[in-house]
């Protein structure tokens, strides 16, 4: 058992090391090693899975006298699993998307390498026993992420896209950090095992400071899980390869923040159900509200984006902001089951995008396309499941893990959130309509769009299998079995989140017909309103003009204060001091007889008076 | 036995300035120290490392050589991986080679010196014995404003040893131990008056070493100027002599560096966060370099500084191996950047970022290594910096039980934004080196990936950062249990 | 065995027979003569070995007047070495020597040059074993005289004349006041006698005895070099024949020191009541040195001036430990620290002297700017002379650092916090000052690649003299065996 566990830890980074050190010249046997690995993975995670058992392991990885030590610890139990299956299994299917959607690139070996660190560093997070474990995966996850944006490194766009994708990551691991280091303080423990009976253990420790500790945390998970104001290294983040961005993008690493959550308040305490006990009220409440703001803001710019990547970018982001929202609701359970669901169908809708660009040769621009169900059945049919699924229409798994979430706004009669959320739910469904009306239906739009062709089986494949999850993983037979948490799904037809989400897609699903049933290009695109919308708020130029206004200004000034004071006046100064008082005693070197004579005789009556008459 | 260590370097040194071929003899000589260099590690308890003679009857001083503590073991280590390293890496111009090898080998085996002398009089020496070859090779060999950089760091050094010196010497009157053995200097105590005013004489004088702001403007222009080598060699290892002194005397001193506590703060804070904006702006990759690393001082001075608050090391048991881990990530990490930029500066004729782009075309290894050294001084997880700087930070929160924060809380959490900052100006000069479309610096047909002699060195650092990233146990195993290195009997002696 | 009053005996009567058997040699090679005069010394310098007190209470007379203790003896060696190494130097130095004096092409009228130092040598030797006012003034005159003669000898050369005259006439003006003073303290304690004048010091006294102590120690200072008497010896140093200069500084400047410790001792021992005020006068002249000196000589541009600048400080680190006055047994009493310092010093300064008479030789200039570019011309020299340079300013493992550090110690000990603040102001400005040789010899482009010459002389002078800066550098042990600690 422990070895099956390290070796699904170690095995993608070995694949990489392999492939790094050895296969660079041998491009597609590095591709294929790199997929087996990601295969073998997924087998061993469905042992794991299928056995069911619980435990955890680990070493010292810090141990000094007189410190407690910091492990690398492996902590399986339902959670880990059902996220080790998510990430091993979308990972999976993205290695075998990508051995046909990459198999023309140059830096192939490059590619998968990325990907298997990848593999490594989110596995490691899911398994990690302690924050301070989960904190490094954390990073590397980062850089996998990072390195995989920038694999067109060349492009301006790219690199400059990776950059930002790290920094920001970095500033909400500034947070990350100092909350880390703040519960530690207050509980005493990385580890997650311990937190509960630690946190009981100190009743007195400060609630204000634990909320604030929390809150710390959770801009980690901000940033992971781009969440305003963090969100904007995200839609930037599609310039990197689209399966890439199915994997990491859209279904395991953003969504590693809302795990991380999880996993932190689930060991906060043993029952759920008091958690509202332990969390304070203003952090549990500033977490939700950034989620509802997030879904709302981005759903909002989603209905006007025309890069197909974008849209299923900024839709990741406003599903991202639900499940937050669900965490910040004190009900990490609806919001890993929301996670749990999303991962397969964006996963699943990337793909498809995947698809579509790779056969209209790169095209991206959803205006230039139209037609594809004629010419690409099967993937215009998966994608059209996972429109459904996302949107959330009854009888798809979006549609189970969706309720649940709005149930739980309902049931804290937090109507405020509510709201938002049913209001993004329309949204959701009106934007994707949109996306899938004017792309799939209507008649082609351009040439390339003209000459797309089905893709092969190898596409395909991925394609259907997603199809299949995103169907039926909401279902208890299934997600019951392998969901990290899950809640059982009862039916009141008369409960508002039921009535909710079934209005929501009915009006949202009208108007997208209404509007782009069939239309030739944008009819709201000149309307001032969707302008704000197309323009992301503005928020991105913001955060450029506050950067390059605010840390390259105060970095100049202060360099410029570094030249002058310190090195000019005050280092200069004492030379310079030094010097005068050097010449000084010169000009008394006036090499003039009578001149030495006065002095002398100066001297000698300072001498005697110091001497006899100084008592 | 440890006094090979030194002999070998300073005898190759001699034997190339009588005119033996310079670079064979430097190279095995740099080899030949690895041997017990790295074999320390695993019997430095030994009897037979030590090394005793008295020099001098009163004052009593020995030249007395061996390994106080883990700490000694540790920067011994990094001492002998940087010194091979720079020798085999550095570039050496036509004609020069009796200067530059000798040089190198002189600084080499002047910082092996300090680190094995468990004489305070001799750990001081050897340093300046290692300065001058410094300062001769940035005047003579140097690049840029060799001239004015030299001079700068000359008048420095030299003015931070005499104010290091006259704490020294009050250290050991205060003390009124019989001899300048650090055992004797350690079983002793100084009155908690005097402490101050020594106190203070050290931070000044080993801040000026370890560019402790606002001691630090020699620094940036210094390592720019500077040889790769002994850029290496400087920022690597010789400035962590300041750092491995104020921690080796801290004991004596400790009350009295109770009250330079909060003036300590603030100026590790202006390290990490003032000099982390002035790196920011930095518009050439070398200037870039010698200002990151004078910021990470402010990193290891934080822990210094919450050991100061702690008063003892049992009262922080982090501090000390915290401080430790990251000296020795620092000096492994640095080195490497400079010795590739300086690679990067012989290949493309330039380090000004502007000038530079996607150079991760022609030069795929040197991208990577460049890379991984760039990650690891932003404290990238897996490499060694990180298990530093995470042990620095644990250190700074050590005893906070919840509630308010203390002051020295604030300052980590104020020293852990230089993370960011550090990740910015990394970043962009990666990005802007290595990135984006190649420019007519770096698509030229002589721009290559580089050869063995820089390869080799390059991979040797390489993984010393994996090894103490990914499992940082290995070095602090070292540091384990503490005893002061075996006092050397008479029969040891001679 | 040897008595050892007739060191000084034996000294001054070479100094005669050579004087006159200088007069038969022939014109092209009156520098001969100093071959004879060094070995003379030579034997002289073994005798000091050999020597012993050489007389008992049979003739008490004597012991009034000359003592023959440890520091008697190592000033003895000091002073012969110092003038060895002037005689070698001088003879290198032959050319210019004529070249101003009688008549250029020959070297007629420069025999006595080398003669005149036997004397100078032998009342320095005096000096040392003076332990009576008398006495010492004596010896000191011999001393003084001579040494008109030897600064003011290139009569052709306006500055050494100037020179000369300059040094006469102040020198004329502290005898003046070493006499007065004299007088002052006899009239005071009724003896000349120093163990006597200590052991007369009285409440009634106190005060006679302090002016004429002060009176003393202007004269005294004016030996040395010390403020506020140190005005002369820029100009003189400058102007003087380089030998003379380095005789000057390092022979005269010891003597001084030696005949300081003995005036000063029965004043600062145990028990004497004056010695807070003795002590409190050294401690502000040592400081006031220190800081003028070393200041003073930052804006140099002058090598040889640069170097007088460079005594007057050394002069006022040598106060340091006077002003201290240790005697435990325990580390060094201040005799002995004195004694190790002025050793260091001797080596380092006649060193420097060497590279400026091989650079003076080859450039025709004592500037600093002479030095540029002997990295190239001549790395060797340039090696040496960076050692030189490097011990000046006290770089650790040279000798020179010894001198200073247990200086500084010395003083530290006994809590000198100014002049000790003073003291480390002063080393770092040396830092700066000397630095700048190795800075043009290394960093700066030589006017001319013409390769260097160096007299095999000098030469293998200037790599002994490096050669023991290194080795006492590492290992100093052996002039505490000299100085007998």
């Amino acid at each position: 058992m422990e070895s099956i566990l390290w070796l699904i830890l170690g095995l993608p980074l070995l694949t990489a090391a392999l492939i790094h050190l050895g296969l660079k010249r041998k491009q597609p046997i590095a591709a294929l090693v790199s997929t087996l690995s990601a295969a073998v993975g997924l087998i061993l995670t469905l042992l794991l899975v299928s056995k069911g058992e619980t435990l955890s392991l680990g070493f010292d990885w810090v141990n000094i006298a007189g410190f407690k030590g910091i492990q690398i610890g492996i902590e399986l139990d339902s959670l880990a699993r059902g996220m080790l299956l998510i990430v091993t299994g979308v990972g999976f299917l993205v290695h075998l998307f990508s051995l046909a959607y990459m198999k023309d690139d140059s830096a192939l070996a490059r590619y998968f390498c990325g990907l298997s660190l990848f593999m490594f560093s989110m596995i490691g997070i899911v398994l990690a026993s302690n924050f301070i474990m989960m904190f490094m995966f954390w990073e590397l996850v980062g850089l996998s992420s990072y390195l995989l944006i920038g694999h067109w490194y060349q492009k301006d766009t790219a690199a400059d896209a990776a950059k930002k994708a790290f920094l920001t990551n970095r500033i909400g691991d500034f947070g990350f950090m100092i909350g880390i280091l703040m519960l530690w303080g207050i509980a005493g423990t990385f580890t997650f095992s311990e937190l509960a009976s630690y946190l009981v253990a100190r009743p007195d420790h400060s609630v204000f400071f634990l909320g604030v500790a929390i809150l710390c945390i959770f801009a980690g998970a901000m940033g992971k899980s781009a969440q305003a104001p963090l969100h904007v290294w995200l839609p930037d983040a599609m310039e990197g390869p689209t399966p890439v961005s199915a994997l990491i993008h859209a279904a395991t690493m953003v969504a590693a923040g809302v795990f991380m959550m999880a996993r932190f308040f689930t060991s906060l305490t043993p029952d759920l159900a008091d958690l509202h006990l332990i969390v304070p009220e203003f952090s549990s409440q500033t977490i939700a509200w950034i989620g509802g703001i997030t879904s709302l803001l981005a759903a909002l710019m989603a209905t006007q984006q025309d890069d197909i990547k974008k849209i299923l970018a900024y839709s990741t982001l406003s599903q991202l902001g639900y499940m937050v929202m669900a965490v910040g609701l004190l009900d990490p359970e609806a919001g890993m089951f929301h996670l749990f669901t999303h991962a397969w169908f964006k996963a699943l809708l990337f793909l498809g995008s995947g698809a579509v660009i790779f056969s209209c040769h790169h095209e991206q621009n959803i205006w230039k396309m139209g037609g594809l169900k004629k010419t690409m059945p099967v993937t215009s049919l998966t994608f059209l499941l996972g429109t459904l699924a996302l949107c959330g229409v009854p009888f798809t798994s979006g549609f189970f893990s969706k309720e649940h979430i709005l149930e739980s706004a309902a049931h804290r009669g937090q109507w405020a959130l509510f709201g938002i959320a049913a209001l993004v739910a329309c949204l959701t469904t009106f934007y994707m309509l949109r996306l899938f009306f004017v792309a799939f239906l209507g008649d082609s739009r351009s040439e390339k769009a003209n000459h797309a062709k089905e893709v092969g089986p190898l596409m395909a494949l991925p394609l259907i299998a997603l199809a299949a999850m995103a169907l039926l993983s909401g279902y208890e037979f299934l997600g019951g079995k392998i969901s990290p948490l899950y809640k059982p799904f009862e039916f009141h037809p008369a409960a508002p989140a039921f009535i909710a989400s079934i209005s929501a897609v009915l009006i949202g699903a009208f108007l997208a017909y209404k509007l782009y049933g069939n239309a030739k290009e944008d009819p709201l695109a000149e309307k001032s309103l969707f302008k704000i919308f197309r323009n992301k708020f503005y928020i991105d130029e913001a955060y450029a003009k506050l950067i390059s206004y605010d840390q390259d200004s105060v970095a100049a000034f202060v360099h410029f204060f570094d030249e002058l004071i310190i090195n000019g006046l005050i280092v200069g100064g004492f030379t310079r001091a030094a010097d005068g008082f050097g010449r000084l005693f010169g000009r008394l070197q006036s090499g003039n007889l009578q001149g030495y004579a006065v002095l002398f005789g100066l001297g000698v009556l300072l001498v005697i008076y110091l001497t006899v008459f100084l008592s | 036995m440890s006094i090979l260590l030194i002999l070998i370097p300073i005898a190759a040194a001699i034997a190339i300035l009588c005119g033996a071929k310079a670079k064979p003899t430097a190279l095995g000589a740099a080899a030949l120290n690895l041997i017990p260099g790295l074999g320390c590690v695993f019997c430095w308890k030994h009897e037979s490392w030590t090394f005793f003679w008295e020099v001098l009857s009163k004052p009593s001083i020995h030249l007395s050589l061996g390994f106080y503590d883990g700490m000694s073991v540790i920067m011994v280590l990094l001492s002998v991986i940087v010194l091979f390293t720079a020798v085999m890496s550095g570039k050496c111009p036509e004609g020069r080679e009796k200067l530059w090898y000798s040089s190198i080998l002189l600084i080499g085996a002047g910082a092996l010196g300090a680190f094995l002398s468990t004489d305070l009089f001799f750990f001081y020496a050897f340093h300046e014995l290692a300065l001058i070859p410094t300062f001769l090779m940035i005047g003579i060999l140097g690049s840029g404003e060799r001239k004015e950089a030299a001079w700068k760091i000359t008048i420095y050094l030299a003015l931070g040893s005499i104010v290091l010196l006259a704490g020294l010497i009050w250290l050991v009157s205060a003390s009124g131990s019989e001899t300048w053995l650090f055992k004797d200097l350690l079983a002793s105590s100084i009155d908690p008056g005097e402490q101050t005013g020594i106190a203070a004489l050290l931070i000044v004088g080993f801040g000026v070493l370890i560019s402790l702001f606002p001691f630090h403007s020699w620094a940036a222009p210094a390592y720019a100027a500077a040889p790769a080598p002994v850029a290496m060699l400087h920022a690597g290892v010789l400035k962590k002599f300041g750092l491995y002194g104020l921690f080796r005397l801290y004991p004596m001193v400790s009350s009295g560096m109770q009250d330079w506590l909060v003036w300590l703060i603030v100026l590790l804070l202006c390290n990490i966060l003032w000099v982390g904006f002035v790196t920011i702006n930095q518009k050439r990759l070398d200037t870039m370099l010698g200002n990151s690393s004078v910021m990470h001082m402010g990193y290891i001075f934080l822990a210094f500084a919450a050991l100061i608050h702690a008063g003892s090391f049992e009262a922080n048991p982090l501090a000390k191996p915290a401080a430790v881990v990251l000296m020795f990530a620092h000096g492994i990490s640095i080195a490497l950047l400079f010795m590739l930029t300086d690679t990067i500066r012989r290949k493309t004729g330039t380090v000004e970022l502007a000038e530079l782009g996607g150079l991760a075309k022609a030069a795929p290894r040197l991208a990577f290594l460049f890379g991984l050294a760039a990650m690891a001084s932003i404290g990238l997880p897996g490499l060694a910096n990180f298990s530093g700087e995470v042990l620095v930070f644990l250190s700074g929160f050590w005893g906070y039980e919840g509630g308010t924060l203390g002051c020295l809380q604030i300052a980590t959490i104020l020293a852990l934004w230089g993370v960011v900052i550090s990740a910015v100006y990394m970043l962009r000069a990666y990005r802007q080196t290595f990135q984006g479309p190649s420019v007519d610096h770096t698509n030229s047909e002589h721009v290559k990936d580089f050869g063995p002699f820089c390869q080799i060195p390059a991979a040797i650092l390489a993984i010393a950062l994996l090894v103490v990233g990914i499992y940082p146990n290995s070095l602090l195993n070292l540091l384990k249990e503490e005893p002061a290195a075996p006092a050397p009997t008479e029969q040891a002696s001679h | 065995m040897l008595p050892s009053y007739w060191l000084e005996i034996i000294v001054l009567l070479a100094g005669l027979v050579l004087l006159v058997l200088e007069a038969f040699l022939s014109p092209k090679r009156k520098s001969a003569i100093a071959v004879p005069a060094i070995f003379v010394l030579i034997m002289t310098l073994i005798g000091v070995f050999l020597a012993e007190k050489g007389f008992g209470e049979e003739n008490g007379e004597l012991t009034r007047y000359y003592a023959f203790d440890p520091m008697a003896r190592f000033f003895k060696i000091l002073t012969i070495v110092a003038t060895i190494l002037t005689l070698i130097l001088a003879l290198d130095y032959r050319k210019t020597l004529s070249r101003f004096t009688a008549n250029p092409d020959s070297e007629d009228g420069t025999g006595e040059y080398y003669c005149l130092f036997l004397f100078a040598c032998a009342g320095m030797m005096w000096m040392a074993s003076a332990a009576d006012l008398v006495s010492l003034f004596v010896a000191l005159e011999l001393t003084t005289i001579t040494s008109y003669i030897l600064v003011g000898f290139m009569r052709r050369s306006v500055g050494s004349l100037e020179a000369g005259v300059k040094f006469l006439i102040l020198g004329a003006l502290s005898t003046g006041f070493l006499v007065y003073g004299i007088a002052w303290m006899y009239g005071a304690t009724g003896s000349t006698n120093l163990a006597e004048i200590g052991q007369n010091i009285t409440e009634e006294n106190a005060t006679y005895l302090l002016f004429g102590l002060a009176l003393v120690l202007i004269s005294l200072a004016f030996k040395v070099g010390a403020v506020p008497m140190h005005l002369w010896i820029p100009d003189v140093y400058q102007g003087a024949p380089t030998p003379t200069t380095a005789f000057l500084s390092v022979a005269s400047k010891a003597a001084g020191f030696a005949i300081a410790i003995r005036v000063v001792e029965p004043f600062l021992s145990e028990g004497s009541i004056l010695a807070p005020r003795v002590a409190f006068i050294l401690a502000v002249l040592a400081g006031a040195t220190i800081l003028l000196g070393n200041l003073a000589a930052i804006p140099q541009k002058n090598f040889k001036r640069l170097l007088a600048y460079s005594s007057i400080a050394n002069a006022g680190f040598i106060l340091l430990p006077l002003a201290a006055w240790q005697t435990g047994d325990s580390d060094l009493t201040s005799k002995q620290v004195i004694a190790f310092y002025l050793a260091i010093y001797l080596i380092m300064t006649f060193a420097a002297f060497f590279v400026l008479a091989v650079i003076h030789r080859n450039t025709g200039s004592d500037e600093i700017s002479a030095f540029e570019g002997l990295g190239q011309r001549n790395p060797l020299l340039a090696f040496m002379t960076a050692i030189i340079v490097g011990a000046l300013a006290g770089l650790p493992l040279t000798a020179g650092f010894w001198g200073k550090f247990l200086a500084f110690k010395t003083a530290i000990d006994a809590g000198l916090w100014v002049p000790v603040v003073l003291g480390f102001i002063g080393v770092a400005a040396g830092f700066y000052y000397y630095f700048q040789i190795i800075r043009s010899m290394y960093w700066r482009n030589a006017l001319d690649e013409s390769p260097f010459e160096t007299k095999p002389l000098s030469f293998y002078t200037i790599a002994t003299l490096t050669g023991l800066i290194v080795v006492l550098g590492i290992w100093p042990q052996p002039i505490y065996w000299l100085i007998g600690a």
